[in-house]
């Protein structure tokens, strides 16, 4: 066999190998994966090149730190748990490979269960007992509204009161008014001024409010023009009077003032105190009855007061009276 | 399942995760693979299997490796040995969260599995690990270099 012919591959005969190359292969070299000629080479690099003995030694250190994080010791519970049997839904989830699923699929799935949960709350669930349940926990009456009663006419039948459409300003209680119009006759029951005791006040001349009469007022009951009383239904009661003062351009504002401050506030349509006709000013408002014997001493105070209880279709609150009172210039 | 098997496939996660509660729910997730595994190839060997298994599951949870981790959150369970600086392993896994090396070093000095059988694990040559674990140790070498000047 003839021999072999020997190659140059470099110009002093033999291969060297470079540092960078060394660097690369020092892993290799600790863990003796190196052919002999390499492992040769590297040592020789490593005795001529104090770096990459300094490489060489921190990556010696950098596995020996490595391998000592295997020396982590786990407690037996912890491998219970791995190992512990699986629930219903887990396995579910690793038959379906619910894990591989895409991120959108897995959040569609989520809140279709999520609306299917809260479809079924919505449609279960006794709402209309749930509010009622609420309500009463509450506890109480409440007073929405203030609405007239319905009366019975002179012919048996209903007749609900309604409102005055045509937008003129009516004074409410005036019969005239209310017979031409489509509200339902009225039991007005007028208490004569005469027949009311007087009750001393502080010197003014004042007719003070009668006190409950209920002989008196049955026997009033009986000028009322419809027989609808006999089966009334009507409970309210309205303060109707007038005030006659002097310089009702001063008076007039404090009378407003007054109502305000003992709770009073509007009843009608109109303002306190609305300029019915130049001399006069109209107060149609609702006041504790709590507040009235102040009221009546204010009146007393300021000027001639002269006010008449009435009954009247609309019901007031407990506790809460209506009051119609005409202030007017007291003629000279 | 063997317990060191087991342990293997917790310590793999534990140290991927630092988290010891994803630890056990991967672990358990790869547990199921490595059965299924070994159910259909009874032929193959355990630490193959634990690389096949840690190493599909590991892929499956990519969206859960992102999550930062300031430090070891739920370590109830797990006992570092005394005196590990857990630093520079932290770093490195910042570093490498979603590489190749990350794994290869847990495998191979951790679990101390060979870097055959992590090429017949992986599907790899030999070679190609080797890289992996050079490229991994001269940074992790660099990492705990420092650690140790700066004490």
């Amino acid at each position: 066999m003839e021999a072999q012919p020997s190659f140059s591959y470099s110009k002093k005969n033999k291969r060297e190998m470079t540092s960078f190359v060394t660097r690369e292969l020092l892993y290799d070299y600790l863990s003796e994966q190196l052919d002999d000629e390499r492992r040769l080479a590297v040592e020789n690099q490593l005795r001529s090149h104090r770096e990459l003995q300094l490489e060489l030694h921190k990556i010696r250190a950098g596995i020996s730190y490595v391998e000592s994080l295997g020396q982590t010791k786990i407690s037996p519970a912890v491998l219970d748990e791995i190992g512990a049997p699986e629930t219903y839904l887990s396995v579910l989830l690793k038959k379906t490979k619910y894990e591989q699923w895409p991120l959108t699929v897995k959040w569609g799935l989520e809140a279709l269960i999520v609306l299917t949960c809260f479809i079924f709350v919505l449609v279960l669930v006794p709402w209309d007992k749930a509010l009622q349940w609420g309500i009463s926990l509450r506890g109480g009456d409440w007073i929405l509204a203030e609405v007239p009663r319905e009366i019975r006419t002179g012919t048996g039948r209903l007749q609900t009161i309604e409102k005055n459409e045509s937008g003129a300003f009516e004074d409410e209680g005036v019969d005239q008014k209310i017979a031409t119009t489509k509200e339902a006759i009225i039991p007005q029951i007028v208490l004569p001024a005469a027949a009311v005791p007087a009750i001393p006040s502080t010197g003014s001349k004042t007719t003070p409010i009668p006190p409950a009469a209920p002989a008196k007022a049955a026997t009033a009951a009986s000028t009322v023009t419809t027989k609808s009383v006999e089966k009334k239904q009507v409970e309210g009661s309205l303060y109707r009077g007038s005030l006659a003062v002097t310089n009702l351009s001063m008076i007039g504002p404090k009378v407003t003032e007054k109502i305000l401050e003992l709770g009073g506030r509007k009843a009608g349509e109109v303002e306190l105190g609305w300029m019915k006709t130049p001399g006069s000013s109209y107060y149609h408002f609702t006041i504790p009855e709590a507040k009235y014997d102040e009221l009546q001493k204010f009146f007393s105070e300021t000027g001639q007061v002269r006010v008449s209880k009435e009954k009247h279709p609309r019901v007031m609150p407990e506790g809460i009276i209506r009051l119609i009172i005409t202030v007017e210039e007291a003629q000279q | 399942m063997a317990e060191t098997d087991l342990r293997s496939l917790a310590l793999f996660f534990f140290f991927a995760f630092l988290d010891g509660r994803r630890a056990i729910r991967a672990s358990t997730l790869a547990l199921s693979e490595f059965e299924e595994r070994r159910r259909r190839d009874p032929a193959l060997p355990a630490p193959v299997a634990i690389v096949m298994a840690t190493h599909q599951v590991w892929g499956d949870l990519k969206s859960e490796r992102a999550e930062p981790v300031a430090a070891i959150i739920d370590q109830k369970g797990w006992e570092l040995p005394e005196g590990v600086d857990l630093g520079p392993w932290r770093e490195f896994r910042r570093l490498n969260m979603n590489s190749d090396e990350l794994p290869a070093v847990i495998w191979s000095r951790i679990l101390g599995f060979s870097d055959a059988t992590i090429a017949a694990g992986l599907g790899l040559s030999e070679g190609t690990v080797q890289y992996r674990l050079g490229k991994a140790f001269r940074m992790i070498s660099e990492m705990h270099h420092v650690a140790m000047r700066e004490g």
